[in-house]
């Protein structure tokens, strides 16, 4: 069996791959030159429930509800599936920027979206990012281009160390994981917990790969702290509240996930997650705009929306608005129009956008219902307090981003 | 590494003792293909996690509870897997291994990707069947994961015991080596061979329903194991059942000792031992030599 049997197979396999990463949906029929945004994300892999399929649903949403037309165009929605990959992300942001996309929304994991936010101030176009959490976004890595719409890993701590903080929770622990997004994370909740008369014990890092985290838990588990912070991914989180329970920690230990989205909730079930305070930008149960637009979705979708899902409505409608206002495709006039005009849709209430791109909004502080609370299969969160658009987030910082003056 | 405490010693062998039955359980599923049949099953990961959305479906949707799944669910996945090896993984014996390690490992994508597309990525709840535990003094013993101990043991003692120790493994032996010969016994080769990859499935389907109740039940669950069950294998020898499942235990704790003296070192001290192994003994350390 030679190397050219060899040869074919990856070339086929190749060619099945990059079929698999661009695919573009027309939303009307092709007569004017299409107006085109795009969707770039993660639409088959580890993080899909985050964002996903359920994103393009939501953006398409508000397309239609937009009229399907701006500039006298028909606007035509891109999607691409980056893998999780930094090499093909930027590559196919290239090529939708490089077709005609105006905007791309959403992006997350760090390492594409910081490529995409470098490549959109290269070629003036706009890019508003949803499912990403990197606070440098608005930091070191600002840009003119780039709005971070959704939330920041600060924002998602913030709620967290609040939450666990007004209940008592003074000396804590981290469980972080090891790379960019995990210690960076464990270093701003640190900053809060300190600022608000805390201790941290200590802490343990695990591998992106690891499954089982009894042995850490042991460790937070003998360092006798009230709380337990957990700076990690979605997938890891569960596992993590679920392996605590074998050895009886939240008897004497609080839980403290420093983020959380429904579905995670739904995935550890409530029984497991019971009692788990978090913030959020977002609840679907939240008031009767919220629930509508839920219930549009599920239609759609068959599931309910989370945070990076419901707010990739309003970030479109904002994008599509300021395009009609400004009457253009002038990138930078687009920006300055949604910079200067609030924020309001069913989830953001005069929202605003920071010089630096980082959208402020009132977070949510939500805890998970109690089995026997819920009267539904998505029913599980309660509304325990709230935190103002000014403290939710971290503040500008002039010496990191130079936007900021 | 004298001067840590007693009880963080003993928790961390103990909590090694339990990760390594997950090594054991499903190397051994590995080995008994490769050993067997000379396949590389990159499938196992993925076979596992089908043993684990097993038994979730059938809690949900027919009530089957955990212990009814730990029979169930292994035989559907053997099922499933038997019938992979009659219609596909059968036309590839005769050519080059790197076929049948391409046609495995893309049935492994697709399992994971049909798994990702159906159920999405957040995965599911299992309940445990076992809640509680007992104080042992230096740690809390969760019943759930004594069983997981207990149970992987009887099973890779038995799976022993049945290949090298009874009839039925000696033909699967002797078929596996000498296919020809063994035929013109009046033994089914092809049914034996078809047997055997089911088996091999059915234990990465068992491993995967012990597992549910202690992870997530999540499409990706198999990936991140197979990985370092693949380093066990070749640690214990390829295809020597006692060697995969002495080194699975031996690395589980080995792993949970670096964990305490190295944290960092945990992840990879698996892959320096495996190439500390395939420099000094490159078939294994219970591996014989192929000529």
């Amino acid at each position: 069996m030679s190397g050219r049997h060899l040869g074919t197979t990856a070339a086929a396999l190749a060619l099945a791959l990059l079929s698999g990463t661009g695919t573009s949906v027309s939303v009307r029929a092709q007569d004017a030159k299409p107006f085109k945004i795009g969707h770039l994300s993660d639409l088959s892999g580890m993080v899909v429930d985050l964002s996903g399929p359920g994103t393009t649903t939501s953006m398409r949403m508000a397309v239609e509800d937009f009229g399907g037309k701006v500039l006298g165009r028909p606007i035509e929605l891109v999607t691409g599936d980056h893998l999780n990959k930094p090499d093909i992300g930027i590559s196919l942001a290239r090529k939708f920027y490089d077709e005609g996309v105006h905007a791309i929304f959403d992006v997350g994991i760090t390492s594409v979206a910081l490529g995409v936010q470098q490549l959109a101030r290269e070629k003036n176009r706009a890019v508003i990012f949803l499912s990403t959490s990197s606070a440098d976004l608005t930091g070191k890595n600002c840009s003119p281009n780039g709005i971070h719409w959704t939330y920041d890993n600060y924002s998602q701590a913030n709620g967290a160390v609040r939450g666990a903080q007004e209940r008592g929770g003074k000396s804590w622990y981290f469980l972080t994981v090891d790379y960019a997004f995990g210690v960076n994370s464990e270093r701003d909740a640190t900053a809060m917990v300190k600022a608000g008369g805390g201790s941290v014990i200590g802490s343990a890092r695990h591998p992106f790969e690891t499954t089982d985290f009894s042995s850490d838990l042991l460790k937070a588990q003998s360092s006798g702290a009230q709380v337990i912070g957990l700076a990690t991914t979605t997938v890891h989180i569960a596992n993590i509240v679920k392996q605590s329970d074998d050895f009886g920690i939240r008897a004497n230990q609080t839980i403290a996930p420093l983020s959380l989205t429904l579905h995670d909730v739904k995935a550890m079930g409530l029984k497991t997650a019971q009692g788990i305070v978090s913030s959020n930008p977002f609840y679907w149960d939240e008031n009767d705009q919220t629930r509508a637009f839920a219930k549009r979705y599920f239609e759609r979708f068959k599931k309910y929306p989370n945070e990076v899902q419901a707010s990739a409505y309003g970030a479109v409608m904002h994008y599509l608005n300021a395009v009609k206002a400004v009457g253009s495709e002038d990138t930078t006039a687009i920006l300055a129009k949604m910079k200067e005009t609030p924020i309001n849709d069913f989830m953001t209430k005069d929202g605003t956008i920071r010089v630096d791109g980082r959208v402020l909004r009132e977070l949510k502080v939500l805890q998970v219902k109690k089995p026997d609370e819920s009267k539904g299969e998505w029913d599980l969160y309660k509304i325990v307090g709230t935190i103002p658009a000014n403290e939710a987030f971290g503040p500008a910082d002039p010496s990191a981003c130079p936007l900021v003056k | 590494m004298l001067d840590l405490p007693a009880p963080a010693l003993f928790g961390q062998l103990l909590l090694g003792a339990i990760n390594g039955a997950f090594y054991a359980l499903l190397s051994l599923g590995l080995a008994v293909i490769f050993g067997l049949l000379h396949v590389v099953n990159f499938a196992h990961g993925a076979q596992y996690a089908l043993g684990a959305f097993c038994a979730y479906l059938l809690l949900k949707f027919a009530g089957v509870p955990y212990w009814g799944a730990l029979i169930l669910s292994p035989l559907i996945v053997g099922l499933l897997g038997s019938a992979f090896e009659r219609l596909f993984l059968r036309r590839l014996y005769d050519v080059d291994n790197i076929y049948q390690l391409l046609l495995t490992f893309s049935l492994a994508l697709i399992i994971e990707g049909t798994l990702r597309a159906l159920f999405g990525s957040s995965g599911f709840p299992y309940e445990n069947p076992l809640p509680g535990g007992i104080n042992l003094g230096f740690m809390f013993m969760p019943y759930y994961r004594a069983w997981v101990v207990a149970v992987s043991i009887v099973l890779c003692v038995a799976t022993w015991l049945v290949i090298e120790k009874t009839k039925l493994g000696s033909y699967l032996r002797a078929a596996t080596e000498r296919p020809d010969l063994v035929r013109t016994f009046g033994i089914n080769v092809p049914l034996m061979v078809t047997v055997t990859y089911g088996a091999g499935a059915a234990l990465a389907a068992f491993a995967g329903v012990l597992a549910a109740p202690i992870y997530q039940v999540n499409p990706g669950m198999g990936a991140n194991l197979l990985i370092i069950v693949f380093a066990v294998v070749v640690i214990g020898g390829m295809g020597s059942l006692m060697g995969s499942v002495v080194a699975g235990f031996g690395l589980g704790l080995l792993e949970g000792l670096t964990k305490l003296v190295y944290p960092t070192a945990s992840s990879t001290v698996i892959f320096v031992v495996m190439a500390l192994v395939l420099l000094l003994r490159p078939a294994g350390l219970a591996g014989r030599e192929v000529h």
